[in-house]
């Protein structure tokens, strides 16, 4: 059975395959989340197993989409 | 007075927005600042005994009851948060503005900016990250407010940035910014109560002690088993 947390993860996951791995100016893009700095491959990698990094980008994601309900 | 310590990748980059926001205050001002190794508690404490400054402004990486030097030291812990007495601290560090920010108005500090979560960026938006971390000092000074009478504003300055990245497709930089402006807080003297502590005890104590009974408790924890060094930003 698929559940809300599995469609949210590949919500989730589909905006990060789209996130470009390097910035502009050729550098990598990276992500300071927490006590981490993350490049795209990085992230991807950690995915399946770390359920913290899961949990702390949903709700990155989750809170930009309150955040856009609360601006209409 | 501005501290910005620059030891790894992320303070290489705050430590740049700490320069461009006392460039930007320096004709209100004089800014004396601790860059990169000058960042540490001795030269900062000994700058304070020379001189009070009005404002104190850290830049990089925090936890919950410290600011932290360039040698990874603490600059300013709750062992003496009350030296920033009398001032306007302003911080751009994860954590602090939920730990020192919490015990910093009963030490006599006027009003402390802080952010009561980690700060997070993403490296593909550093300037706009970059402007909206560094709103509310700008505003404050060069417009003579307090913090906390720029702070709404400064949320907002940052959503409108957040709009706009997400309108050009940075949606990670979008959302991240968004969650940066939603932990932002400023404690001062008749402004909100800082949250309850979530520790049982910690709020017992605090109920019959006050926030300076449990400054006291938690600063002789921290004497004991030393700060954790396991920073955030």
């Amino acid at each position: 059975m698929v559940t809300l947390d599995d469609e949210l993860d590949e919500e989730v996951l589909e905006v990060l395959r789209q996130q470009p791995e390097k910035n502009s100016d050729g550098t990598p893009w990276k992500l300071k989340l927490g006590r981490q700095y993350l490049t795209k491959g990085d992230i991807l990698d950690k995915w399946d197993n770390d359920k913290d990094l899961r949990r702390d980008v949903r709700k990155l994601l989750l809170g930009l989409k309150l955040h856009l309900l609360g601006r209409r | 007075m501005a501290a910005a310590p620059k030891f790894d990748e992320v303070t290489e980059i705050s430590i740049e927005w700490c320069g461009q926001a006392m460039d930007e205050i320096a004709d209100n001002i004089d800014v004396l600042d601790f860059y990169d190794r000058e960042a540490v508690r001795s030269k900062v404490l000994q700058a304070l005994d020379d001189k009070i400054p009005q404002w104190f402004v850290h830049y990089d990486h925090g936890s919950e009851y410290v600011m932290w030097g360039d040698d990874e030291e603490p600059i300013i812990d709750l062992s003496n948060l009350d030296r920033l007495a009398g001032m306007h601290v302003y911080c751009l560090n994860c954590l602090s503005g939920k730990g020192l920010g919490a015990h910093a108005v009963s030490k006599g500090v006027l009003e402390y900016w802080g952010y009561v979560d980690s700060v997070a960026f993403t490296t593909d938006a550093l300037e706009e990250f970059g402007e909206a971390f560094n709103y509310g000092i700008i505003m404050a000074v060069t417009e003579g407010k307090w913090l906390k009478d720029v702070v709404e504003d400064t949320r907002q300055h940052g959503y409108d940035i957040a709009d706009k990245l997400r309108e050009e497709g940075k949606i990670f930089a979008a959302a991240t910014l968004v969650r940066d402006m939603n932990i932002l807080h400023v404690h001062y003297e008749g402004g909100p109560e800082p949250p309850e502590p979530e520790c049982r005890m910690s709020r017992l104590i605090k109920n019959l002690f006050g926030w300076n009974g449990l400054w006291l408790l938690r600063m002789l924890r921290q004497k004991l088993l030393g700060s954790e060094r396991a920073r955030n930003l």
